[in-house]
């Protein structure tokens, strides 16, 4: 009923921001507002309280950090288009990692933005998306083909890329996963050939790079 | 046989007691003096009784004497002793007297059975003699391996392993000198990685082991030279190159390859024996089993080496990791902030609304620069080597980051402090310091105090804040406050972490770590 009422009234985009940070919220509440056809209708500052401030408003539009303290960005994203599937989504972060891409796309979102884009490019991307189409800009959509020429690692192995970046050793890789300390090198060999790297520094700071593991 | 050796050093033969002997012939010329003269007493003895006693009783005397050097000095002697004792009974005794011929066919019969008892029991005394003699030298090497793997075992640094090997082989084996060449990374030419012995050796000399040594490790197979054969001829006989032995001195003895699932890691070799001999069969064996310690021993050093280096790998890790929190969580928010709150001051009307957004703009910037300054301190960590131990460390450490933040911090150390080795110290150190980042962070204390209590079965860490603890929302995960880090190391060091935290009564952050002696080394 609210949807209707909403899209009953002309082309205002109602806007949902998420982002932890208040200076961020504050700064884009101020001038989203500024323009003509934009209104900023709730913010959250985490991704459990977006899901509930989204039910409650159901924006057109909802601009979507992706590290936040307790449910990350793409969880959220996820959650969200669950429960609405329309949905339009963009992501507005500050990195623009290729696996931060790639889950953020796949989890549905309809735009991906870094936050030092021009803010022209952000309003764009918010009109675009907002009449029905995606936007990503030709910098991310390079990272997003350059993550989709990666042979994806599996869930086995990105678990054991995660513990290597947080610093483990294979006998503790292997404890954590009860794993056989072989099973765990023939996961980094394999990782190793994947990432295209030849040591664990490498496989570590490219895994961080691209996103795949958090620190 | 006797193998000498050119370059024997040690001429004087050591007692043989030690080694199962290889020459039965050595001692044995003692053993038919011992027969001779125990024949010529027995007869010396029964001539001054000869008037008293019958002939026939001779074989009495003669008897023990064959069985006494049957059981000392093997069949040899013995059968020795018994033909002699033949002679002397029917030269001196049987009559005629002084003659070999023997008249009457009782005596003949009395020599005959005599002389067949003397050889079946020389027999059986020189078997039992053999047998004993076998089962003590295997009871002897069996002491001599324990004695050498207990010695070895009690070894506890994996860099003095391969010196305690082989000191024991030149003790076991009584060799001139043992050396373990290995080569210092894998792939490169081989290295003296341990010796023992006589320890001088000449330059020439050294070139000659390794040279041998290389091909042992290449074919893979045991080299033996003994001084008794020209080295050329068993170069042939082994299909060794001559070419081995251009521009050095040869050196002669056992090369050993250290084999670890069929890849050679490394050579033992063994010199001559400090007497000159050269090694019989069963002390092969016992060279070959210290061989096959000496792989076991390099294997544990290759292992203890790559543990090292992943340490390191992961003490860089972790740095750059906190390096790329810091300035996401420092510099990058702030400027972001600052970023979007210009630009709205830039684009709306000019009015309340714009100058908020420009004084909110310069509280971020001043509060950034804040941050990374202190960042900048935070970075530069504390060193322990610098200030000893860990508590002045932590003292140091808690005095400098709070420094400029106007926090209050109590640190007291509680018990006897005892080191606790440099990995664990090294962590304790920085989980209190990650702790007391995340206070200035995110607890808006006043006050914070750190404990380090250390107790007979381990130590405890605290560290306490007054703040407004972890948000009850944010409580079931920590990771975005440094808990995985901080769990991480405080697991390596086989430590626990718990966080206690009343919304919003303050944080306490408590690492219990028990004293082991892993932890000492």
């Amino acid at each position: 009923m609210n949807t209707e009422i909403a899209a009953g009234t002309s082309n205002l985009i109602r806007i949902l921001l998420a982002d932890d940070h208040p200076s961020v919220r504050m700064g884009l509440r101020l001038i989203l507002n500024n323009e003509p056809d934009m209104e900023v209708v709730a913010e959250a500052e985490n991704g459990n309280q977006a899901l509930e401030l989204y039910r409650q408003h159901r924006p057109t539009i909802t601009l979507m950090d992706l590290k936040m303290v307790e449910t990350s960005g793409v969880d959220s994203i996820i959650a969200i288009r669950k429960e609405f599937p329309a949905a339009k989504i963009i992501v507005l972060t500050t990195y623009d990692r290729d696996e931060d891409i790639y889950r953020s796309i796949r989890a549905g979102a309809m735009g991906y933005l870094v936050k030092d884009s021009a803010y022209d490019e952000i309003v764009q991307t918010i009109r675009t998306v907002f009449s029905g189409r995606k936007h990503y800009s030709s910098r991310i959509s390079e990272k997003l083909a350059e993550r989709l020429m990666m042979p994806d690692l599996s869930e086995r192995e990105m678990e054991v890329l995660r513990l290597m970046a947080r610093g483990e050793s294979n006998k503790e890789i292997a404890e954590e996963l009860s794993l056989a300390l072989g099973t765990v090198k023939y996961h980094i060999n394999n990782i190793y050939t994947k990432l295209e790297v030849e040591d664990r520094t490498q496989a570590v700071v490219t895994a961080l790079r691209k996103g795949l593991a958090e620190l | 046989m006797l193998f000498l050796f050119a370059t024997q050093e040690n001429s004087k033969a050591a007692p043989d007691n030690h080694v199962p002997q290889s020459g039965l012939q050595l001692s044995s010329y003692t053993g038919y003096g011992w027969a001779t003269a125990g024949v010529s007493l027995a007869t010396v003895v029964f001539w001054f009784f000869r008037t008293r006693l019958d002939p026939g009783q001779a074989s009495l005397l003669y008897m023990p004497v064959v069985i006494a050097c049957a059981s000392r000095y093997g069949f040899g002697p013995a059968m020795f002793g018994a033909a002699l004792s033949f002679f002397s009974w029917d030269y001196f005794f049987l009559p005629p007297s002084f003659t070999i011929f023997v008249n009457s066919s009782r005596n003949w019969i009395s020599l005959a059975i005599f002389f067949v008892a003397a050889v079946t029991t020389a027999h059986l005394a020189a078997t039992g003699r053999n047998q004993a003699k076998k089962a003590q030298a295997r009871e002897l090497e069996t002491l001599m391996l324990y004695e050498a793997s207990q010695a070895i075992s009690q070894e506890i640094e994996v860099d003095r392993l391969l010196l305690a090997l082989v000191e024991q082989v030149v003790q076991i084996c009584r060799a001139s000198r043992c050396l373990v060449l290995k080569p210092a990374i894998v792939g490169t030419s081989l290295e003296v990685a341990a010796s023992a012995g006589v320890s001088v050796m000449g330059p020439l000399m050294e070139a000659g082991v390794r040279k041998i040594a290389q091909s042992a490790m290449q074919q893979n197979r045991i080299i033996g030279l003994d001084a008794g054969t020209p080295i050329l001829k068993q170069f042939k006989e082994m299909s060794l190159p001559a070419e081995l032995l251009q521009g050095t001195d040869q050196e002669v003895g056992l090369y050993l390859p250290l084999d670890m699932h069929g890849t050679p890691v490394g050579v033992l070799f063994v010199g001559p024996q400090r007497d000159g001999r050269f090694y019989t069969d069963q002390e092969k064996r016992l060279v070959m089993t210290m061989a096959n310690h000496a792989a076991v021993v390099i294997a544990r050093q290759e292992l203890a080496e790559s543990a090292k280096l992943q340490a390191r790998q992961t003490a860089v890790l972790d740095e750059r990791n906190r390096l790329a929190e810091e300035v996401h969580d420092t510099l990058s928010h702030s400027f972001t902030g600052i970023k979007f709150l210009l630009e709205a001051a830039t684009r709306i009307e000019a009015g309340p609304a714009a100058t908020e957004c420009v004084m909110q703009a310069r509280d971020l910037a001043i509060e950034g620069a804040k941050q990374a300054r202190r960042s900048v301190w935070a970075l530069r960590p504390v060193r322990l080597e610098e200030t000893g131990d860990l508590a002045s460390a932590i003292r140091e450490m808690a005095q400098r980051d709070t420094s400029m933040s106007g926090l209050n911090i109590d640190v007291q150390i509680q018990g006897t402090p005892a080191p606790l080795g440099d990995a664990a110290e090294e962590n304790l150190l920085r989980i209190c310091q990650e702790a007391i980042t995340n206070v200035l962070r995110h607890a808006r204390a006043i006050n914070a105090a750190i404990s380090l209590c250390y107790e007979s079965q381990g130590v405890v860490l605290s560290i306490k804040d007054d703040g407004i603890g972890i948000p009850e929302e944010a409580a079931g995960n920590t990771d975005g406050f440094g808990m995985t880090s901080m769990k991480a190391r405080a697991g390596r060091i086989g430590g626990t972490l718990s966080i206690g935290s009343r919304h919003p009564q303050g944080t306490e952050i408590t690492i219990s770590m028990p004293i082991s002696i892993e932890n000492q080394e």
